[in-house]
């Protein structure tokens, strides 16, 4: 025979519908956000990591200022590695539309390696065809058909593809930021490609490792070795990029990952809520049941049997939660959250992979939790005998609660503080709830406005207007001799034909180079005004590796060499003997003052040891300073060697010698861009949040009122009017959500600051935890609309109860 | 035919009450028409489900009727707004329940605080507490005092406020002879002290020697009325 309390169940679960929707919605909500969200970010980076086995992707690139010889090439063969060519063209690129400046990396249709995806469409057949990028075609509106202007040329879309090699359209990889709206990667035939080039072809060669495999040490060494071939060969190499420092392949990958630490870390969040809420509601459970319990202990039920009935109702509803959380997991939410990267990223087709551990980590640890924390809670108050369950003395009544209080005070006064007190441990639970829902609420509002504080902070970081930092020691200050001498020696090697130049030109060309002095740096080509050079100063930069404070990973430190009581970095102090870390590095790194911190070279395995005096900067200030005279020293450089100028006016350099340049503007794109990435998420994580803190505040206070719910039905019988009801009662309860509101913000604050920093372990970079006054504004505002409507709907619960119930009520 | 005594206080005409529609349905109350006076000590008996309850709930202005009129005092309760009912419940009515129904973080004094609050000429603490027995227990909290004890101090919460009418549901039911016996002295003596008039429900037939009046319900009709010529004091009664 079944077990007649079956019975009860549906009835049991109509009458606790609010407890036990709440508890299913949770469960729902928060295993079909983080699953829907991990499962489709598990399943790209997978697309992601296997692209170089299934695509065949390169190890690395190089370009050359000419087509390079095939015994150069070959030479670099025999070091152990394949080369191919992967010539291109950047080609200006218009259609209906298009913005100023659109350029096309034209590639002939590719074979083998760095493979093709077709989206839509197909290889370029016809000379008059060509192949664009999918994102770049989505953010432009373009279809297969549409007709498109490449240099000129009129052509038709044949297909819409993305590059292995190009998940993100970074057109350089020392930009900072990528571009999918007037830059995009194309292909087309060989014939249409001839027809096209212009003679400024970039002559790239992409290589692949017989031991793709190889340590990255090992790799470096090889990478050198490659370099020095190819100079040996006479070839001049304008470009070389490994493919993990490529950006244009390893962004994307990065910025997933990045995301799923911060969907990881609200899942952990998510999870001890739940244990929170699940342990909170089986004593509830145990406390409202108590005398039926106690009825039933007595006619002679077993512990286990009543353990087994009352873990039922949860089982269902964490099971049906579970299984539906998962079902809008993978199908409603899997395709937006896909979508958040397929909009940015050009990644192959996108199919779902079943993530075991996503399984895991987001369904079975929360159902677990569940059933467990049920248990546990059943059986520890099962320990009670059938006598204390009918007298409903199960709950441990504390000495508190049996204080005495002063007569003379009011008795409203007194009444309220038997409520406080009596409540004490339900407010200390409530009290955990609030915070545990707010840190859930504010790390999803503060995301935005944090971002944007990182943008202001990282522009101010930026020394000068201008920071060129150059690929090669390159003096502006020079005569115009100087500056003749190395414009004929870069004609001389510019010509690929030296018999395409007049000889009384080669032959002056040929003079002037020879009056070069090979043990000077570099000299300028272009002039710069007196007051340009005057104000432009030298500075040395090296970026180095030291390990993080958290993690096992090293964070890439810029380690700057500056002039003593420089005019850019003036809040630098340094000396000679003298260096400072910044804040942001001293912080992320643990970095101590007085102690010597090992930094690696991580190409060559070097390490240095650099002992600091003094910490500067702001919290985004991730490098070390140092003397441009203690740099060289410390790293073995030539004494005049430095690497770039700090300017406030624009200088004119050689291009050919300049790595990069970096202004306060471009360092508020790359926060735009960080923004871009990390804000969409954070948007996203908002919109799972809020309703998760609305589900949580409401079963916290359900739970509270609850428990006064039988106390204020005598006190109508007895003729309180509700607004005595209310001071007596629920204005005890409502100015404890609001202190706890309040209170609890400290403590929220120190546990996103851990979160950010944990978050921050996998970015390069420091991101304090900032949250900009509205935030906590609306943060409490939040929680206290959430509570009015969460107290009203109970209010009005409570008001419906039959008056005469309460007079059959026991006690 | 109902009998009166003095000024009716109480006075219930054509009362009924049913609970579930259609088929479902159940009449709960037909018809019950009762006076009752001013300071009578009134005991309404009847089997379970005889509509005992209903009517102290109706009478209680905790449940509405479905037709008839109840008038207390000057009241027509009966005719109120759920507001005017809780002034009819604070000025006029004192509950006793078969199980107390004490808050139980609240120390005997604060219980009865608890409707002395609610009175604009409440009985003095003190001499309640006294005429209660409860003087020695008055800083001790429900679960620290007997059955007996907690249920003179719901009766003292219930006279506090010095109401007309004392409605009282199984006030006995949970107490043992002894005790029943105390708490029925203490009624007594609240009735001779304080002149209000006490309804009680009660399945105790022997309850019906100390009243003035003797009410009896059965399948929701009235079946006796009946004014007690013998009325013994609450120390003689046994069962």
């Amino acid at each position: 025979m079944s077990s007649p309390l079956r019975k009860r169940l549906p009835r049991e679960l109509k009458n606790n519908i609010g407890k036990y929707l709440g508890m299913f919605l949770l469960l729902t909500l928060a295993i079909a956000f983080t699953s829907g969200f991990l499962v489709a970010a598990s399943s790209i980076e997978l697309i992601g990591t296997s692209m170089r086995d299934d695509y065949n992707t390169e190890d690395g690139h190089f370009a050359t200022t000419f087509e390079a010889d095939e015994d150069s090439i070959e030479a670099v063969e025999a070091l152990g590695c394949e080369v191919e060519e992967q010539f291109y063209y950047d080609a200006p690129l218009a259609f209906d539309g298009s913005a100023d400046g659109t350029q096309a990396r034209t590639f002939v249709n590719r074979g083998e390696r760095n493979q093709v995806v077709y989206c839509e469409g197909c290889a370029p057949e016809a000379d008059d065809e060509i192949a664009l990028d999918r994102v770049f075609c989505q953010n432009n509106d373009l279809s297969v058909g549409d007709a498109v202007q490449l240099a000129g040329r009129d052509m038709r879309l044949s297909g819409i593809m993305t590059l292995s090699d190009y998940s993100c359209l970074f057109q350089n990889n020392a930009s900072f930021i990528f571009n999918a709206l007037s830059f995009t990667t194309a292909q087309v035939t060989q014939e249409a490609y001839d027809q096209i080039d212009q003679g400024s072809a970039i002559y790239s060669y992409t290589f692949f490792l017989d031991d793709r495999d190889m340590p990255l040490t090992d790799r470096t060494e090889f990478e050198k070795d490659m370099m020095e071939t190819l100079a040996d060969s006479g070839e001049i190499v304008t470009d070389f990029v490994d493919y993990e420092s490529n950006q244009a392949m390893a962004y994307a990958l990065d910025d997933i990952t990045g995301d799923q630490m911060m969907w990881q870390i609200l899942l952990g969040m998510l999870i001890v809520i739940m244990a929170f809420v699940f342990v909170v509601l089986t004593d509830a459970t145990i406390e409202a049941e108590s005398a039926v319990i106690g009825t039933l202990l007595a006619s002679g039920w077993r512990k286990r049997e009543l353990v087994a009935h009352y873990m039922t109702l949860p089982a269902i509803v964490g099971f049906a939660g579970a299984i539906l959380g998962n079902v809008i997991g993978y199908t409603l939410l899997v395709l937006p959250m896909q979508g958040l990267y397929y909009n940015s990223y050009g990644f192959p087709p996108y199919h779902t992979t079943f993530n075991p551990g996503v399984l895991v980590s987001t369904t079975i640890v929360p159902l677990v939790l569940l059933l467990v924390i049920t248990f546990v809670g059943l059986v520890r108050r099962m320990k009670a005998t059938p006598l204390q369950f009918l007298r409903r003395e199960i709950t441990h009544r504390s000495k508190r609660s049996s204080m005495q209080l002063p007569e003379r005070l009011r008795f409203v006064t007194r009444f309220r503080l038997r409520v406080f007190v009596r409540n004490l441990s339900h407010f200390a639970t409530l009290f955990f709830g609030i915070m545990f829902g707010s840190l859930l609420l504010l790390f999803g509002l503060a995301m935005m406005p944090l971002m944007n504080h990182f943008a202001d902070e990282s522009a101010k970081g930026v020394p000068a207007e201008h920071l060129y930092v150059l690929k090669t020691p390159m003096e502006i200050d020079v005569t115009d001799e100087q500056r003749e001498e190395y414009a004929a020696a870069e004609e001389l090697m510019l010509t690929q034909d030296l018999t395409d130049i007049d000889p009384a030109h080669l032959l002056t060309l040929y003079l002037r180079a020879s009056r070069i002095d090979e043990d000077d740096n570099v000299a300028n080509t272009l002039e710069n005004s007196d007051e340009a050079i005057e104000q432009a100063e030298k500075f040395a930069m090296a970026t180095l590796e030291t390990p993080r404070r958290f993690g096992d990973m090293s964070e890439e430190i810029a380690v700057y060499g500056i002039q003593p009581h420089s005019r850019y970095w003036s809040d630098v102090p340094v000396e000679d003997g003298k260096a400072c870390v910044g804040l942001g590095a001293q912080q992320k790194c643990g970095i101590k003052l007085g102690e010597a911190r090992a930094f690696t070279d991580k190409y060559t395995g070097d390490t240095y040891d650099i002992t600091f005096d003094e910490v500067v900067g702001n919290t985004t200030t991730m490098s070390v300073y140092m003397t441009i005279g203690d740099f060289n020293r410390l790293l073995g450089n030539e004494d005049d060697y430095f690497s770039g100028y700090a300017s406030d006016m624009p200088l004119a350099l050689n291009g050919r010698y300049v790595a990069t340049e970096i202004t306060p503007d471009q360092m508020k794109a790359v926060a735009v861009q960080m923004q871009d990435s990390m804000g969409t998420m954070a948007q996203s994580l908002l919109y799972a949040v809020v309703p998760l803190f609305l589900i949580l505040i409401y079963l916290l206070t359900k739970t509270v009122i609850d428990r006064s719910a039988r106390s204020i039905s005598y006190m109508k019988v007895f003729g309180y009017h509700d607004g005595e009801i209310s001071k007596l009662y629920i204005r005890s309860i409502t100015y404890t959500v609001l202190v706890s509101l309040v209170l609890c913000l400290p403590i929220i604050v120190g546990v996103i600051d851990v979160l950010v920093q944990l978050l921050m372990s996998r970015y390069s970079g420091n991101l304090e935890i900032w949250i900009a006054p509205q935030t906590y504004v609306i943060e409490v505002l939040v929680g206290a609309a959430t509570y009015a409507v969460v107290a009203f709907l109970h209010m009005r619960r409570i008001r419906k109860v039959p008056l005469a119930l309460a007079m059959k009520v026991q006690e | 035919m109902p009998l009166n005594r003095g000024d009716a206080y109480l006075e219930v005409h054509g009362l009924t009450k049913s609970y579930g529609e259609d088929e479902a349905r159940v009449e709960v109350l037909r018809g019950i028409d009762v006076s009752i006076a001013k300071g009578e000590i009134c005991v309404l008996l009847g089997p379970s489900g005889s509509g005992k309850s209903t009517f102290l709930n109706i009478v209680g202005g905790l449940e509405p009727a479905d037709e008839g009129s109840i008038r207390v005092g000057n009241s027509t309760i009966t005719d109120l707004a759920a507001n005017d009912l809780v002034e009819y419940r604070r000025r006029e009515l004192g509950f006793v329940f078969q199980f107390y129904n004490l808050v139980p973080d609240l120390t005997v004094t604060e219980n009865i605080e608890v409707c002395q609050y609610l009175s604009d000429d409440p009985l003095p603490m003190e001499g309640l507490l006294k005429s209660l027995g409860l003087w020695e227990h008055r800083r001790k909290f429900p679960h620290e005092i007997s059955g007996g004890q907690q249920q003179r101090c719901a009766i003292g919460r219930a006279l506090v406020k010095n109401p007309g009418l004392l409605l009282c549901d199984e006030p006995t039911g949970a107490l043992d002879y002894h005790t029943s016996k105390e708490i029925l002295e203490l009624m007594e003596q609240v009735n001779r002290e304080y002149g209000c008039t006490i309804v009680i429900v009660t399945h105790n037939d022997a309850i019906k020697h100390m009243a003035h009046r003797i009410l009896r319900l059965r399948d929701g009709e009235l079946v006796g009325d009946e004014l007690n010529e013998h009325i013994l004091p609450a120390r003689e009664l046994t069962w």
